[in-house]
């Protein structure tokens, strides 16, 4: 018999309370049905950005962009990316991506893009022997070359994997066969320039010469401010620009720096004339650069010097040829030049605008 | 005869006053080393040790640079130059940043894996230490070879390949503090930034005429290009930051600044300042260092007197050592606790619990010193963990001596003192122990609470397991365990075992606290949080097993011993696995040490289970 | 009536059994860490923690025996062993009042696990600098979504979770002018394009998918890999089918054109993605900043500096959202995670925990009542040295 004082409840309200204690804790873990549910959302804008994981923390891979590669901007799973451009609207895409681990293996990857381009997949020991080793930011790597067509027609892959640490990079070209033909080298060149940030190179460190720089930064004047038009996107500064700005149209670009030398930097008509040398323009006479300037004062109560340029359309097509709309600007021991450079029509577009920028400069110490 | 009569005529006299006299020797020991100028000579190797840069995100006296660089490299303080000469850590890196000519010749690198040594084709038994002369030859195929291993999973890596790797980041260590002042082969500093100012200026003009279409001097615009390329290469070498910035976060390299020279036409003065000890150093004039030195730190104590005070606090504390001397006291408390076994409890006894009293304020000062170093609560990474658990069995076993007065709580706790600081001193090879915290940690009340309080259960249970290992030992294989000594362990276990619940427990729960505010997630079966729980949960077994009877006194012992295999598991095997949100400690050769404490609490438990007829104090009527 | 209670109550009230629960208990959470190495902590927690038995798979077969009891029955065993006991054999008295707060507290603390093993919600929230978004998406939870966009100012969704896609019986829906029948999911499937003369298997007639190829993959479990599901679909009217179509979560981000289908002049788009919590609230990350310590690359700090913008409730202010400083909004946390390509996105995990408190009063019971036992230990050893 158990003593009674050990059971302060009776038994059958014992055994009540733990089969329910324990139905109640089997309807908690229970099988919580997934139901389909419908609701209303805001409208969306177009899709977002992938939501799988790739870190590329800053200045994880750089590398030097080639002239004529319109850069994108990258996203959580490109860490770079490219359109170029060609004759009668050839396109290429160039895509830089990084996944961790080895996604699935060389072999794996080949194939895929060799679906891609509509051929057959090989075995695993054809993509060890059919490429070529190239070059990515020293390091040798294997590159695939697939063509859709014998004949050089469809599309072309260019392709390059690199295994590193953890991780795997793809540095792929894709586009119109003969465009991708044509820039073979320049994609072999960009490969090259590429550098990680954890490069880490005994050799390199030991080395004691590093490539002679094209821009010293020299500028030393404090920045002026000015009002910035619409539609002007403002870029880092850098070396001798103490400002840059583009303005973009689809991929028409108009390209305004703002720089500044000490003393009058060897004067108007010589300014002038080098910009007219850039442009595969004679140089003219002190007079006819004289006569073909206008003035504008600015708000700062200084005159700028306005110079229009024109250049010639290359070939003998009705295309807009490129134009320089530059601004001289004399003050103090300083001479400030405003430049745009672009296509013709672009630079007429926003002509005004530059102006309008042009007059908003404030100097600082002089108003 | 006669003097045997003077001797045991004295002995009451020396009985009484040997405790006071051994600890008065340890005391006058320690106040020496620490009042005692340290001898140099000539060069004022202190004054320039204590000239504070940026290294690791820290404000630090090169003193602190110049040790953990060396550790790093080299395994140990210790370096002779190539003459065979002992060179202290400090002018060891002075050779290094002002003469590596000289400094490439001394046996700085540690190399003892066979299969990389035989890369070099050379072998163990001609010893453990290269110099960088020796492996420049090499520098291809080490390039190579790590190329090769950069390309494989950092887990999967054989010890070659991890061994290799660290070659690698040790020489490129070593040539980013070659050329953190100037670049290493630079002859005349002081010359070179002279004609560094000229060129820029010339540089500038030369540039400007350019851009304007100006005729220009080719040459000067040359020279220029020539010193911008130069410094982008210090500047992307440089390893330590020397131009003091009021913001911390703005301490410049000595190339950074160089390049901002051009822009703004003037050289920093500390560039201009270390220029001058480089040249003076390299010319061997030892009055001209040591004035640079001097008015260097002299123009430093206008602006950055509150940094300066750190330094000098770090540089002392570095040259004082006190872990170090703690080891050597933990083995001295060590010796007198076990003689006091044998003979004179009294008199040896508490010559060893004054010496632990002594030992404990070292160790204290030596924790605090730290804090106040760095800003910090007690523990923020695995070295100052095992820091603080030797402080707190010393702590815990104070008490105990006090109360039980047998000699018990002074050898524990010189056990427990010696091993964690011999663990804190392996742990220090990685680099700089008072890292900068990365941003979730960063956060003081929670490393003050939930660490602290979980370290104190780290610390309790291997102090239950390391009192029962006393008894075991004591009780198989010796018969000094009478009924006293049993019943004051068996007090002393069941004590701590309760402390270590406590705290283990609030520990883990402040962990789930912080972890909620942090994450939103109070807790994740993160293996950390998982070993956390292990240890509260052994001991929660061992207490409810005792309450319920089903263990006694041995059982306690047994179970206590095995707490030390669970809490070496929560601290340091959690790390191994690599995995999870605490992976924030690295150790290479630590999984064979960990192993081996195991097996060896194994086998002591084993001993511990055998019938008391086995045991030599229970045979004892 | 004797009997009942000797058979099964007075063993649930053993101080044995509490010894074996915690025992296992060890073990669990031993196994469960050293799983760790290979494996996610959200699968190990699943596996051997949000589960009532661990299970094991022999190679080659598709039996799934239990071998070892999993979080759920370890801890409601203990639950009961603990309400049991105290019921049957605790006497409350002043002198136990520490082993009754803390033992209290204890079962507060395994409720309050139940409760937030089965109601907590985690989500992220990905945003780029200079973007605004309304919802959260879960970390590994997989919706098909069908949207209509006809209407003007808002779109309506019909989610379909991954639970429903893998039964493969069709699913009606009011909202949905055809039937969806799931012809096939793959936790794990990497796509190929179909090699142009190569006889096609695949039962995908509409869409993207109709050239491409399907291979089961096995699903990872493992820390640094991720799964990729696809799952074929087919759309059924009265009339008859509308066709097959192959969605994936793609991997690849480069924002794929949608997959459409058109019935009765509308349009819908198919979309098999990470499952989505809209709010009725927005975000918009004004700037994100990742501080690191000079020259090192360790982080000193993360802060996300954003706008939140409710309509319902009248807000629109900065925030900025920190390590360790998290926004509590409508009973959901939002924390600063991680940042994502070179800062251009953060990444905020939502938590929606309504159990949040119990932890909280759990822990303060129990620490009352071990200080108090404790307490109560110490002064009594120290009385008796005393006297």
């Amino acid at each position: 018999m158990v003593p009674s004082k050990l059971i302060p409840w009776s038994d059958w309200e014992m055994t009540r309370v733990s089969r329910h204690t324990l139905l109640f804790l089997f309807l908690l873990t229970g099988c919580g049905e997934q139901k389909v549910t419908v609701y209303n959302v805001p409208k969306e804008e177009a899709p977002q950005a992938p939501q799988v994981e790739t870190a590329n923390p800053t200045g994880e891979i750089t590398w030097t962009a080639p002239q004529g590669w319109s850069e994108q901007p990258a996203n959580a799973m490109r860490q770079g990316s490219f359109l170029v451009g060609g004759e009668n609207g050839a396109k290429a895409d160039v895509s830089v991506v990084g996944f961790p681990g080895d996604a699935g293996g060389d072999l794996a990857n080949v194939n895929r893009w060799r679906g891609q381009v509509n051929l057959p997949p090989v075995d695993e020991t054809a993509p060890n022997s059919a490429q070529q080793k190239i070059d990515i930011g020293g390091t040798p790597a294997p590159l695939f070359e697939l063509n859709e067509k014998a004949d050089g027609g469809g599309h072309e892959i260019l392709a390059a994997i690199l295994h590193r640490e953890d991780k795997t990079w793809f540095f792929k070209m894709t586009g119109d066969a003969a465009l991708v033909k044509t820039q073979k080298d320049t994609f072999l060149n960009f490969l090259k320039s590429v550098h990680f940030a954890s490069d880490k190179s005994t050799a390199q460190i030991v080395a004691q010469t590093s490539p002679v720089p094209t821009e010293i930064p020299l500028a030393v004047a404090p920045k002026p401010t000015w009002k910035l038009p619409q539609g002007w996107q403002e870029q880092p500064a850098s070396g001798m620009r103490l400002g840059s700005f583009s303005i973009v149209e689809g991929d028409r670009k108009v390209d305004v720096s703002l720089v500044v030398l000490t003393g009058d930097a060897g004067g108007l008509t010589a300014n002038v004339n080098r910009w007219r040398g850039q442009l595969s323009l004679a140089s003219q006479t002190e007079a006819d650069v004289a006569a073909s300037v206008t003035k504008l004062e600015t708000a700062a109560g200084g005159q700028a010097a306005i110079v229009d340029i024109v250049g010639q359309a290359p070939g003998s097509d009705s295309k807009s040829g490129p134009r320089i709309l530059g601004a001289i600007i004399e003050q103090g021991d300083k001479t400030w030049f405003v430049k745009a450079t672009g296509e013709d029509s672009l630079v007429e577009k926003h002509k005004s605008e530059f102006l309008d920028f042009v007059k908003s400069l404030q100097f600082p110490g002089h108003g | 005869m006669k003097a045997l009569h003077m001797i045991r005529k004295f002995l009451p006299v020396i009985k009484k006053f040997l405790p006071v006299i051994i600890t008065s020797a340890f005391l006058a020991w320690l106040v020496l080393s620490l009042v005692m100028p340290e001898k140099d000579n000539g060069y004022n190797t202190n004054a320039f040790g204590r000239l504070p840069v940026l290294a690791n995100g820290r404000i630090k006296p090169l003193d602190t640079v110049a040790r953990t660089s060396l550790l790093i490299l080299h395994g140990k303080e210790a370096i002779s130059d190539d003459t065979g000469h002992a060179l202290k850590p400090i002018e060891w890196l002075m050779d290094v940043l002002m003469r590596p000519a000289n400094a490439d010749k001394y046996k700085a690198f540690l190399i003892d894996n066979p299969d990389v040594l035989g890369l070099f084709r050379w072998n163990q038994s001609q010893g453990r230490y290269y110099s960088f002369a020796e492996l420049e030859p090499f520098l291809d195929e080490i390039e190579q070879q790590t190329k090769l291993a950069d390309d494989v999973a950092s887990s999967s890596r054989n010890l070659f390949q991890r061994e290799i790797l660290k070659l690698r980041d040790r020489i490129i260590l070593y040539n980013q503090l070659k050329n953190s002042f100037h670049n290493d082969e630079s002859v005349d500093f002081s010359d070179e930034i002279a004609t560094f100012q000229k060129a820029v200026e010339t540089g500038r003009k030369a540039f400007n005429d350019q851009a304007a279409g100006k005729p220009f001097n080719k040459d000067d615009l040359g020279l220029l290009s020539e010193f911008f390329s130069r410094y982008q290469f210090l500047a992307r070498m440089g390893v330590i930051r020397p131009v003091p910035r009021p913001n911390q976060q703005d301490w410049k390299t000595a190339g950074d600044s160089l390049m901002e020279t051009i822009q703004t036409g003037t050289i920093d003065p500390s560039i201009v300042a270390y220029a001058l000890m480089a040249t003076a150093y390299r010319a061997q004039n030892v009055p001209e260092f040591n004035q640079a030195v001097s008015n260097y730190r002299d123009s430093l104590e206008t602006n950055f007197a509150g940094y300066l005070k750190r330094t000098d606090y770090e540089s002392g504390f570095n040259h004082f050592e006190p872990f170090y001397k703690c080891i050597i006291l933990y083995v001295c408390i060590f010796l007198l606790a076990l003689i006091s076994w044998l003979v004179w409890p009294d008199v040896f006894g508490k010559a060893a619990f004054w010496l632990l009293m002594l030992t404990f304020v070292v160790h204290t000062t030596g924790l605090i010193s730290r804090m106040w170093i760095q800003g910090r609560p007690p523990v923020t990474n695995l070295y100052s963990s095992a820091i603080f658990v030797g402080w707190a069995a010393c702590l815990l076993c104070i008490v105990l001596e006090r109360i039980h007065r047998n000699g018990i709580g002074s050898l524990t706790a010189a056990t427990m003192g010696f091993t964690t600081l011999l663990i804190a001193h392996h742990l220090s090879f990685e680099g700089d122990t008072m890292e900068m915290l990365r941003a979730v940690l960063d956060t003081n009340f929670w490393l003050a609470t939930h660490v602290v309080a979980v370290t104190l259960g780290y610390a309790s249970t291997f102090l239950a397991g390391f009192l029962a290992i006393v008894y075991v030992v004591r009780g198989v294989f010796t018969q000094s365990l009478d009924k006293a000594t049993a019943k004051s362990l068996n007090n002393m276990v069941y004590g701590i075992v309760c402390f270590a619940t406590l705290f283990s427990f609030v520990g883990t729960i402040l962990g789930g606290i912080w972890a909620d505010q942090s994450w939103g997630r109070f807790w994740g079966f993160d293996p950390k949080e998982n070993g956390a729980l292990l240890i509260v949960i052994w001991n929660a077994i061992i207490l409810h097993a005792r309450w319920g009877g089903f263990i006694r006194e041995r059982g306690l012992m047994n179970m206590a011993m095995f707490g030390n295999i669970v809490t070496s598991f929560s601290w340091f095997g959690v790390n191994m696995l690599g995995a999870g949100l605490h992976s924030y400690g690295f150790m290479d050769h630590a999984p064979f040490w960990l192993e081996a404490f195991d097996v060896y609490q194994l086998a002591l438990i084993v001993v511990g289970l055998l019938p008391p007829r086995m045991w030599r104090s229970f045979t004892i009527a | 009536m004797d009997k009942l209670f000797t058979r099964i109550v007075k063993p649930l009230t053993s101080l044995k059994l509490t010894i074996v629960c915690l025992s296992l208990a060890m073990v669990l959470v031993f196994i469960g860490t050293l799983a760790q190495q290979n494996m996610d902590a959200f699968y190990a927690q699943k596996k051997y923690f949000d589960t009532c038995f661990v299970l094991w798979t022999p190679r080659g077969t598709h039996w799934q025996i239990p071998v070892f009891p999993g979080g759920y029955l370890l801890g409601s065993v203990f639950l009961v062993n603990l309400i049991a006991a105290h019921a049957v054999r605790f006497k409350l008295s002043w002198k136990k009042s520490g082993i009754f707060l803390a033992h209290s507290g204890l079962i507060l603390l395994l409720v309050g696990g139940l409760f937030t093993a089965l109601w907590s919600r985690e989500s992220q929230m990905v945003i780029e600098q200079g973007k605004t978004k309304n919802y959260a998406e879960s970390f590994k939870d997989i919706e098909l979504a069908i949207i209509d966009r006809s209407n003007a100012d808002h779109d309506v969704v019909v989610s379909i979770p991954e639970s429903l896609l893998v039964k493969k019986q069709p699913i009606q829906n009011p909202a949905l002018p055809f039937t969806v029948r799931p012809a096939g999911f793959f936790e794990n499937a990497r796509l190929d394009m179909r090699k142009p003369d190569a006889l096609s298997q695949s039962p995908v007639t509409k869409g993207m998918g109709v050239r491409m190829d399907v291979t089961s993959l096995p699903a990872t479990t493992r820390p640094e890999e991720e799964n990729y599901p696809a799952t074929y679909v087919e759309l059924l009217t009265p009339a008859g089918s509308l066709g097959t179509w192959l969605v994936w979560a793609s991997p690849f981000g480069e924002s794929l054109p949608a997959q459409t289908v058109a019935v009765d002049g509308k349009t819908y788009e198919i979309q098999l993605r990470l499952k989505r919590y809209y709010k009725p609230y927005q975000i918009h990350l004004t700037n994100l900043t990742h501080e690191i310590y000079a020259g090192t690359d360790i982080p000193k700090n993360f802060a996300s500096q954003i706008r939140l913008s409710d309509l319902e409730r009248h807000e629109d202010r900065d925030i900025l959202i920190y390590m360790n400083h998290p926004l509590r909004y409508r009973g959901e946390t939002f924390y600063q995670y991680q940042t994502l390509a070179g800062d251009k996105f953060t990444v905020l995990e939502v938590v929606r925990n309504p159990s949040w408190l119990l932890p909280y009063i759990s822990c303060s019971l129990i620490a009352l009542g071990l200080v108090t036992q404790f307490g109560m230990h110490l002064v009594n050893f120290t009385k008796r040295r005393m006297a």
